[in-house]
């Protein structure tokens, strides 16, 4: 079902009356929104009579992608995610209904208050007009994880997420080579730094939520600051390193690699945030570590999103990108394991 | 023997109209994927111009096992192959 084509829209704005207790609900505009790979996000303007949220509304509905990736939540448990994180005091674009129904637009979605600015990661690391002043917005990044972080298991509203049955960098690295059994091409280059990610793993680790995917590109920033952490497909229970590792690697900085925070700011402002909020000492060996398992994961995402590609199901410029990335990538994880 | 220009020829210049002709009159939405095909054409121009060294002939359970850990002669022939590699997709990212 076209989501801009009337049928939905009269169908989604008679779900919306329930969704949002209102007494009416007109749709004034859907718009998709550009990214996303694995989820689509329409803008949606719509005026809201009655209940709580009277008024002109800016939302955003967020859906499933025609083609996702199998280890990615599914709407309602990334709606279960951002209620938690809300709960927790993250800074996230209020999620106000979700619908599980296929029947409303075919796809199970829910839908938010749309926030302002862009999370564009090109634009962030090199546009004044976005950068705020970046030593507070790299604070704010790591006391907003520490939030994130505040959430631990076990937790019957995200009894979805599975508890690791062995430390998160072994279950990591088994993971990455399961996938990499079933690829038609040997990695070498990915298979020795994930021997040495294997021969350093941590042997024990303080499990936290873990949004895995907490990097520029992922959160919205207006000229004042921070505005909303987007995208919790991946969350899960994790070693509260991996979120700090994921942040600061160098694959992440969009090209900015002197602002070694996400490109945006400095580590030690990103770190000064986190152990401020957490009151935990953030261990650099530790960050280390993970920020080279984040180029093995980034390497290992980026063979499968280019396969998306090279297979045919889902011909993409995009895509087909993506999947060169790969060598950067294995190259930059040589680099951090030649000992 | 190929006639000219060859094919990197024929991409470096299919680029240069790109960027020279046509970027700048791209609406801002799809600046993006202008830059894209751009990028794509200049990853295949380099792609054609280069020599790769081999990749090392390793079995991948050997790595596994640890039976390289100290095999300094594997490691930097995976450096010089991946770098090999990352010159032609990214070059802006490779130190030296």
């Amino acid at each position: 079902m076209e989501l801009s084509g009337p049928a939905a829209v009269a169908s989604l704005s008679r779900w919306l009356i329930g969704g949002l207790g209102a007494r009416s609900v007109s749709i004034r505009r859907i718009d998709r929104l550009g990214g996303g790979a694995i989820q689509e996000n329409y803008a949606l303007d719509a005026d809201v009579s009655g209940g709580t949220h009277a008024g002109a509304q800016k939302l955003v509905l967020r859906t499933d992608a025609p083609s996702g990736v199998a280890v990615s939540h599914s709407r309602a448990q990334e709606y279960a995610l951002l209620q938690a994180a809300q709960a927790a005091g993250v800074t996230v674009p209020q999620p106000l209904a979700l619908c599980s129904d296929k029947a409303i637009i075919g796809r199970p979605f829910y839908v938010m208050k749309r926030v302002a600015g862009t999370a564009a990661g090109h634009i962030l690391v090199r546009d004044d007009r976005w950068k705020g002043d970046r030593v507070a917005l790299a604070d704010q990044l790591g006391r907003e994880l520490a939030k994130i972080h505040t959430i631990r298991p076990p937790r019957g509203d995200l009894d979805f997420l599975p508890l690791p049955k062995q430390p998160p960098a072994r279950e990591a690295i088994s993971g990455y080579r399961a996938w990499l059994d079933t690829y038609r091409t040997p990695r070498p280059a990915l298979e020795w730094g994930l021997r040495w990610l294997e021969r350093h793993a941590p042997a024990t680790a303080d499990l936290v939520l873990s949004h895995r995917d907490f990097r520029t590109g992922n959160y919205m920033v207006d000229a004042q600051g921070l505005t909303g952490i987007l995208d919790w497909e991946f969350a899960g229970w994790g070693d509260w390193h991996e979120d700090i590792g994921w942040f600061c690697s160098r694959c992440w900085r969009f090209g900015a690699n002197t602002r070694e925070a996400g490109g945006i700011g400095s580590r030690s402002d990103f770190i000064a945030g986190y152990e401020k909020r957490s009151g935990r000492r953030v261990d650099a060996e530790q960050v280390r570590y993970w920020e080279t398992m984040a180029h093995a994961r980034w390497a290992t995402i980026a063979i499968q999103q280019g396969e998306r590609h090279v297979s045919g199901s889902e011909p993409s410029l995009d895509l087909a990108l993506t999947g060169r990335r790969v060598a950067e990538l294995e190259y930059q994880l040589l680099r951090m394991t030649g000992s | 023997m190929s006639d000219r220009p060859d094919a990197k020829e024929l991409l470096e210049i299919a680029r240069e109209a790109l960027a020279n002709e046509l970027l700048p009159f791209l609406p801002p939405d799809k600046r993006l994927a202008g830059l894209m095909v751009s990028s794509a054409l200049a990853m295949a121009a380099r792609g054609l111009a280069a020599t790769m060294p081999p990749l090392p002939d390793v079995v991948i359970a050997d790595i596994r096992d640890g039976r390289h850990d100290s095999d300094k002669v594997l490691y930097e022939a995976l450096l010089a192959e991946a770098k090999a590699r990352a010159l032609i997709s990214n070059p802006k990212d490779v130190d030296d």
